[in-house]
């Protein structure tokens, strides 16, 4: 059973020019948000998307662009408090 | 203190750390300790070049975080197998934490590469890295920088000899992070303990109550404010899939709704305090004059419906507010989703709280000064 999280709030983006259909995000994605379709990357299933960056980090063209960070309430109070990280 | 013992041999002028894939019951207890959240911020192995079995230079690199939880997980998956494990020095951190904060990185890598002269050991430059460092790890950039091809190996280590006898190849199932029961249910300690001293802080405030004979909170009060955490702490972690919502607040706050309503039900029950404002108003006069209505009036449903409405705002409140807290150690929550959620809950945990606790002092006025 496959656990999602809220809807439509990643910010997963596929620029599908600079896509090259290499694969290696569909490789790293550990919640099989890319697939390959007609030979390019493309998002099918965002809301399943964590933002953990893998895929923006070994992106050899650039194609993909995420706001990268950690799902952590502690980390979000604590950012909001005095611009420090998580707990941990 | 790493607590394995640093055998070593010198293998081309190299220290090489032995290592086995065998777990002592001392490992187990370390395990189990950490769980707990105690000292697991000082849990590691020293960084280096450590070896299973009898490795040669055609063997593979698996490369590691400094987390003991993470290289003992690693090694007791390869049993059998001939390999040298390059230990990085994540700070103590596992593999994914350590991605995500920059310390399982493309340049720690490259520096552990030269620093421990790896190239002198092995005829290949190939690297077998656990896919969630990915976060952290450019194998592009690896590539360009070191000459080193970083292959991803699966999520979990238990994997590895299914990978390597799959050419080295994932499937979609050892690619897929999961957070299935069992997966949920070992972060149920370290979550608990985090609310403990919110527990204690309530019953610390019962006993202090009781002993100035001051009727603020009773007993069933404290064990409902107390339950609140154990829902948010427990019960929601080990039925997240099946409790309604998406979102870990709601999640909480349902979870949250439950628990008020079986709270109130047991304040409805013999020995709470509207059936002894019964009792007490009969035993007072045995007669219905205006008088003795308005004390049964005042002596018994005002203080129960102000109760069952602090219960209403705090009790919810509560376990919205930390099982929101427990997405920090969920596999699937995004950042966009938890600021979403805390945009919402923090301020509604915060005026809930307030208004239940005006709530209670209205409560023990009403009961202290009309009862």
């Amino acid at each position: 059973m496959k656990l999602k999280y809220l809807k439509n709030v990643a910010s997963l983006n596929i620029n599908c020019c600079k896509c090259t259909g290499c694969g290696v995000c569909v490789d790293v994605c550990p919640h099989e948000v890319i697939g390959i379709v007609g030979k390019k990357a493309v998002i099918i299933d965002l809301d399943s998307c964590m933002e953990c960056g893998a895929c923006l980090k070994n992106c050899p063209f650039e194609a993909i662009s995420v706001s990268k960070g950690v799902g952590c309430a502690i980390a979000v109070l604590n950012s909001r408090k005095n611009n420090g990280e998580c707990c941990c | 203190k790493s607590g394995n013992n640093l055998l070593s041999k010198n293998i081309s002028g190299l220290t090489v750390y032995k290592t086995d894939a065998k777990l002592t019951f001392k490992d187990m207890l370390g395990l189990w300790r950490v769980r707990l959240g105690i000292k697991r911020n000082s849990y590691l192995v020293k960084p280096g070049i450590y070896c299973t079995g009898n490795p040669d230079p055609d063997s593979m690199v698996f490369v590691s975080a400094n987390y003991k939880l993470s290289f003992d997980n690693l090694r007791s998956s390869l049993v059998g197998i001939n390999a040298w494990i390059l230990v990085l020095d994540t700070k103590g951190v596992n593999v994914w934490c350590a991605a995500g904060k920059g310390t399982f990185s493309t340049e720690e890598i490259i520096n552990k590469l030269s620093e421990f002269k790896v190239g002198q050991l092995i005829n290949h430059k190939k690297l077998i890295v656990p896919q969630l460092a990915a976060t952290g790890v450019s194998a592009h950039d690896v590539l360009k920088l070191s000459g080193y091809r970083v292959i991803f190996g699966p999520v979990r280590a238990q994997d590895i000899s299914s990978f390597l006898k799959n050419g080295m190849k994932s499937t979609k199932e050892m690619r897929a992070v999961n957070f299935g029961a069992k997966d949920r249910a070992v972060l149920i300690p370290i979550e608990f303990i985090g609310t403990l001293k919110y527990i204690l802080a309530i019953i610390a405030a019962f006993i202090i109550f009781k002993y100035t004979k001051m009727n603020f909170i009773n007993l069933r009060d404290t064990v409902a404010f107390s339950g609140a955490f154990v829902i948010a702490a427990i019960i929601v972690p080990l039925f997240l899939p099946w409790i309604p919502g998406r979102a870990f607040s709601l999640k909480g706050f349902f979870a949250g709704i439950i628990w008020m309503l079986a709270m109130t039900a047991w304040n409805l029950s013999p020995g709470s305090i509207m059936q002894n404002g019964i009792k007490a108003a009969s035993a007072n006069t045995g007669g219905t004059s205006y008088f003795n209505l308005q004390k049964f009036f005042y002596g018994n449903w005002l203080p129960f419906l102000l109760l069952t409405l602090a219960y209403l705002m705090i009790i919810p409140a509560i376990s919205a507010f930390f099982a929101l807290n427990f997405t920090g150690s969920s596999t699937y929550t995004s950042l966009s989703g938890v600021k979403k959620e805390m945009k919402i809950t923090l301020p509604y945990f915060i005026s809930a709280l307030c208004v239940g606790a005006v709530l209670l002092i209205i409560r023990f006025l009403v009961q202290t000064f009309i009862m």
